[in-house]
């Protein structure tokens, strides 16, 4: 393959990784093809969409805007991270469950959104939840059901759904 | 999206400043990266292909004097490579209002977590965002070599071309926000109809301590000029007395109205920006008028 | 466990692919010569296609490949693949490529004078009588926009060819008619092509006739390679390079009594048929009998013609026509109830009373109350009317402008899937099978894929409930034209109307079988669907030759919308949505208004940002996620309610959205800014360019 090659070490859902790869090559595609995690997912290219959301030192970020030579010595956790690991018990609890989806393919950006959300605030409120989803778009319109999972998932006590949701 | 063959790409790592300006001025046309969103934005090449880099590439993630950020009494330095989210965790009640308001707003959260200060002064793209709040507060920026220093006014870091004004060598290493108080400061960001690259935004503050104005100043990015101001205009509001009365305003807009017509494009987006800018500047008199009647 | 979709697919030593396309936007390629090719590399050109090179679907056609005419910017011209991405950039940057390029005509508007490709002309009455006794004449010209899919998963395909079989991954909406396409382009049997239909997202019928054209160019690569090959288009690629929902022009004169009364109406329907104008377009049709929307008009003329125009491929879009038709006659009828000093929902209440009769329809006026009931319509409007006219300017005032927009609208059916694929000979029956094997789990076996639309959800409910059987333990089968019978696009109306029919008859006899005893039990049947007539007037004929459950009635909806713009920025936020519909039975309620809620905030979306315009100039970019999809910070309230009446059975509703939000959304902004603006989207700089003019 044309082009050169460098070596980095970071974590990947907290197991340590040696990558060589060309210095531009997306974190994306290093978690996709390197790693064979498919749950992060690409969908615009270009940092709108959310679907190529994964944490990169406990925040949230566009994979798809990440170069391979930005990684030295950082900790990336995937969706399948989230998904998994002990540590993210917690937060599994309060992550919307796979009903409120519909074609899901933005479902695992939506879970990191959250997670990230989460781990700066447990019991966020529906201000912080749309705020934190802002960057998530959802060509199906499912945001109503994902918050109403999160908010009854973490248990708030706010009256949120009548003032903004209504279903008959 | 970006096309081109793959090219060998060179990573410059360094952790100092004085090594990235040494290194800058040995590679004049190495890309400096810090952030990074707009650059990869465009270097875009397709699914499963890496982005489309220059020969040379600076990273300044590492440079620890480009990543502080230091309070005094009167000054606020921002190191031009620290993201936006790691700024606003200051809090708005140390940074200037009108700036926490305008960096809340720029683009996502995941963006912000990557999205640098320093980047989104410099990039072409990014003209509506923060350039009119950090303009209005006299915001200074320091450029500096390998051999020199010096601090421009966000006003004086570009072209005529828009494009910023940087000497050989030179590297934007950290923002200077004035920790003045102000009596009225707001903010807008208007995402036209064009999407990103029609964005508009809006910035003003006044200072009005006993019923007159001792200091206005409005900026409007998004439009022709980088950063437009209208220094004639903010020294006519000078000294005038509150409320503004409705002929000095008038005149005011119709000066701007006319100022105005030479600032957007001949199309409907550039139509939209201009008439877009004087209902944002008559809508901040109003304010101002509305503020002070409450402060009476 | 998470969905796979089409991108997830990476076989090893799988080759990857690339399509060369043209830099200009319509000419003549006067050379076109490929470098030599690395080994492992392969290409193949229009010469090399062994069958049809053209592909069809639902009227509309599209070439996989051409050699020397281009009409359209990236038409596809070569295609490549081989082991490295970037050596196919190298080998895509060393052909080389010279032509003559023309410059594309363009008119004003769609009223010029481009070359028609059909005209379908419908009337009833006399309309020249009545034109000539009217006390008025209203007109108007309503602009739609080229409608973007954006689908979230792009379009790709995964081809391999051992010999004997062809077999795709496809992302299609059509496992089977994909199949046809396939063997007809490569000249194979289609049993030789076997399909295996991946989940796709939300698709808004674009994964047809695209898909095919993705398919196609996959196997045509795995044909010449011998190799699996994998192409996936890229964001960009897909916006620029993929057919779209047509954009309409549709001009309306209506000739009113003294009392404001419609005598008669002529309408005038421009449908861009883009470079590939279809000569026998469903949208077209569609649009044209559903000119005037569920109103009753005695005397009615309506013109529609497809326009062969220099703008890029259109395709299938869902509500195509319908919606656009639908939109005109609701925005005009808003003029008309202006002239006729009546408020909106009184008009409509008017104007649907058939001859002869009293009343409305029982369904229409019963979504109407519901829904004015629900969002407080004729209160907000009487108040915001009056706003408006006292207000003397909208571009100076401080406070928020507001207004409040109702539609009401229709879903029939949408004509006989045979039109779609058009195939021949016409094959237009189609199977469900269902296996209940010995562990007592029950096993759909349906070409119906997965999407957004919960058509995998309906068919699991619908068999749970009718078998008593734990929903838990009833699967779907992948979709893999060698194991499953043809069922039909994923089209959810066509669902309810043709597999939900047969899905009870498998059911019914499978619960007989299971008192006979014995296990596993196997149950397939067949339902031959008869040819349709359109909608019309809120009336579905009847069809001739069905064999399954007759055609079930329309569903019908009424929507509010109310809207506030803000007087410095005109920028408009959506304050509230009230839909009431009147659905047949409500299969599973959460479902259904997930779906709702999810097509309202796209039609949303498609009325007010602006990605949704033909980018032909390559220096323009291409429209970006945000410009097309309404983040959650824009959610409004929704307020949906279900009507439910067991007695039709269930219908189709997901059309229903993009018949009558931009309407109603346009309505209100209407009102609000008391501008008339005839066209959608509706963005900030419209209202200034209406404001100016």
């Amino acid at each position: 393959m044309p082009g050169n090659v460098i070596k980095l070490r970071f974590t990947v859902n907290e197991q340590p990784v040696l990558l060589q790869a060309h210095p531009g090559k997306r974190l994306l595609d290093v978690l996709r093809y390197d790693f064979g995690l498919k749950g992060t997912r690409e969908g615009c290219a270009s940092g709108q969409c959310g679907a190529c959301l994964v944490l990169m030192n406990g925040v949230a970020v566009n994979s798809c805007l990440i170069p391979a030579f930005t990684l030295s010595d950082v900790e990336i956790v995937t969706i399948e991270g989230i998904q998994t690991l002990k540590s993210f018990a917690d937060i599994r609890k309060k992550l919307p469950g796979s009903e409120v989806f519909r074609c899901g393919f933005c479902s695992s950006g939506i879970q990191v959104a959250l997670a990230a959300l989460l781990l700066a605030d447990p019991e966020p409120g529906e201000e912080q939840i749309r705020e934190a989803l802002s960057g998530n778009l959802c060509a199906c319109g499912s945001y109503s059901g994902m918050i109403r999972s999160v908010m009854e998932r973490a248990n708030r006590s706010r009256r949120y759904g009548r003032r903004r949701i209504e279903r008959s | 999206m970006a096309e081109g063959v793959l090219k060998e790409v060179r990573v410059f790592r360094p952790k100092s400043l004085g090594g990235t300006l040494r290194l800058y001025t040995r590679n004049p046309g190495a890309l400096l990266y810090a952030g990074g969103t707009e650059i990869a934005r465009k270097a875009q090449r397709g699914s499963g292909r890496p982005l489309n880099l220059p020969q040379k590439v600076i990273y300044l993630g590492n440079v620890q004097e480009l990543n502080r950020i230091s309070r005094g009494q009167r000054y606020l330095d921002i190191g031009s490579v620290l993201d936006l989210s790691r700024i606003l965790s200051i809090g708005r009640n140390v940074l200037p209002p009108v700036l926490f308001e305008t960096l809340a707003a720029i683009a996502t959260p995941a963006v912000r977590n990557l999205a640098t200060l320093g980047g989104n002064i410099s990039l072409k793209n990014c003209r509506g965002d923060c350039l009119p709040a950090l303009s209005v507060i006299d915001t200074q920026l320091e450029l500096r070599t390998a051999g020199s220093t010096r601090w421009v006014q966000v006003g004086e870091f570009f072209d005529r071309g828009n494009l910023p004004d940087l000497r050989p060598g030179e590297i934007l290493t950290r923002i200077r926000v004035p920790l003045e108080e102000w009596d009225f400061a707001v903010t807008r960001k208007v995402i036209g109809g064009g999407g990103l690259e029609s964005s508009l935004s809006f910035a003003g503050v006044a200072r009005f301590p006993k019923g007159s104005i001792e200091a206005l100043h409005f900026c409007i990015g998004g439009l022709k000029t980088a950063v437009f101001r209208m220094p004639v205009l903010e020294e006519r509001l000078k000294n005038a007395s509150l409320p503004i009365q409705a002929k000095l305003s008038d005149t005011l807009f119709h000066d701007l109205a006319d100022t105005l017509a030479d600032q957007g494009e001949d199309t409907p987006a550039g139509h939209y920006k201009a008439a877009t800018s004087l209902r944002l500047f008559r809508w901040f008199i109003e304010k101002i008028n509305l503020r002070s009647l409450e402060m009476m | 466990m998470m969905q796979s979709f089409i991108h997830d697919i990476d076989p090893k030593r799988s080759l990857r692919a690339r399509v060369f396309r043209s830099p200009f936007r319509k000419g003549t390629v006067t050379t076109l010569d490929r470098p030599a090719l690395p080994r492992g590399y392969f290409c193949v050109g229009r010469q090399d296609i062994p069958g049809s090179s053209v592909l069809s679907y639902s009227g509309y056609s599209l070439p996989v490949l051409v050699k020397s005419e281009v009409r359209y910017l990236g038409e596809p011209l070569l295609l490549f693949c081989g082991p490295d991405p970037e050596v196919l950039a190298q080998i895509c940057a060393a052909v080389e490529l010279s032509y003559e390029e023309e410059a594309p005509v363009e008119y004003k508007d769609l009223t010029g004078p481009y070359r028609q490709a059909q005209i379908i002309n419908l009337a009833h009455g006399d309309v020249d009588l009545a034109f000539s006794l009217a006390d008025q004449i209203v007109e108007g010209e309503y602009r739609t926009a080229r409608q973007e899919h954006y689908y979230p998963d792009t379009q790709g395909a995964v081809a391999n060819w051992d010999g004997k079989i062809l077999t795709i991954h496809a992302s299609t909406q059509d496992p089977f008619g994909l199949q046809l396409a396939i063997a007809r382009c490569l000249d194979l049997s289609p049993k030789k092509v076997r399909v295996v239909a991946v989940p796709i997202g939300n698709a808004t019928e674009g994964k047809l006739l695209s898909s095919f054209l993705v398919a196609a160019q996959a196997g045509l690569l795995a044909c010449a390679a011998k190799k699996t090959v994998v192409l996936v288009y890229d964001r960009e690629e897909d916006l620029r390079c993929l057919p779209k929902g047509p954009q309409f022009l549709i001009r309306h004169q209506s000739a009113l009594d003294q009392e404001g009364g419609t005598m008669a109406v002529r309408v005038q329907i421009f449908m861009d048929g883009g470079c590939y104008a279809p000569k026998n377009s469903e949208a077209l049709h569609r649009a044209v009998h559903s000119a005037w929307g569920a109103y009753q008009i005695p005397n009615l003329e309506v013109t529609g013609r497809v326009l062969a125009t220099d703008f890029p491929p259109i395709g299938p879009f869902r509500a195509s026509g319908l919606a656009q038709a639908i939109f005109a006659a609701e925005l005009h009828s808003s003029r008309l109830e202006e002239i006729a000093q009546l408020d909106p929902y009184n008009w409509k209440k008017r104007n649907l009373v058939e001859a002869g009769r009293k009343q409305p329809p029982a369904p229409a006026l019963a979504v109407l109350e519901e829904v004015t009931g629900l969002a407080d319509f004729i209160r907000k409007y009487s108040a915001y009317s009056a706003v408006k006219k006292r207000r003397k300017t909208i571009d100076q005032g401080s406070y928020p402008l507001r207004g409040i927009g109702l539609s009401l609208v229709c879903q029939g059916e949408e004509g006989s899937w045979a039109d779609l694929r058009n195939t021949e000979p016409v094959s237009n029956s189609y199977s469900m099978k269902l296996v209940f094997d010995r562990s007592r789990r029950l096993r759909i076996c349906t070409s119906l894929v997965d999407s957004a639309m919960g058509i995998h959800a309906l068919l699991i409910h619908r068999a749970a409930e009718l078998l008593q059987i734990d929903p838990q333990k009833i699967t779907v089968q992948t979709v893999d034209t060698q194991e499953v019978p043809d069922t039909g696009p994923a089209i959810l109306s066509r669902v309810v109307t043709i597999a939900l029919p047969l899905l009870e008859q498998c059911c019914r006899v499978l619960q007989r079988k299971r008192r006979e005893g014995g296990l596993p039990i196997e149950v397939r049947r067949t339902l031959v669907a008869g040819r349709s007539k359109p909608v019309r007037n809120g009336k579905v004929p009847r069809a001739k030759g069905s064999t399954g459950k007759e055609r079930s009635e329309p569903s019908w909806a009424a929507t509010v919308i109310e809207v506030e713009l803000d007087p410095v920025t005109f920028q408009s936020t959506c304050r509230g949505v009230w839909m009431v519909i009147e659905t047949g039975t409500v299969w599973s309620r959460s479902t259904m208004l997930g779906v709702l809620e999810g097509e309202i905030l796209r039609c949303l979306g498609s009325s007010r940002l602006p990605g949704y315009t033909a980018r032909v100039n390559p220096a323009e970019p291409a429209c970006s996620a945000a410009d097309l999809i309404l983040p959650v910070t824009q959610l409004p309230v929704f307020q949906i309610q279900l009507l439910e009446s067991r007695s039709t059975g269930m219908k189709g509703f997901e059309h229903l959205p993009y018949l009558g939000v931009p309407a109603a959304y346009a309505a209100a902004v209407c009102q609000a800014t008391g501008l008339y603006i005839d066209q959608v989207p509706i963005t900030a700089e419209v209202v200034q360019q209406c404001l100016g003019t």
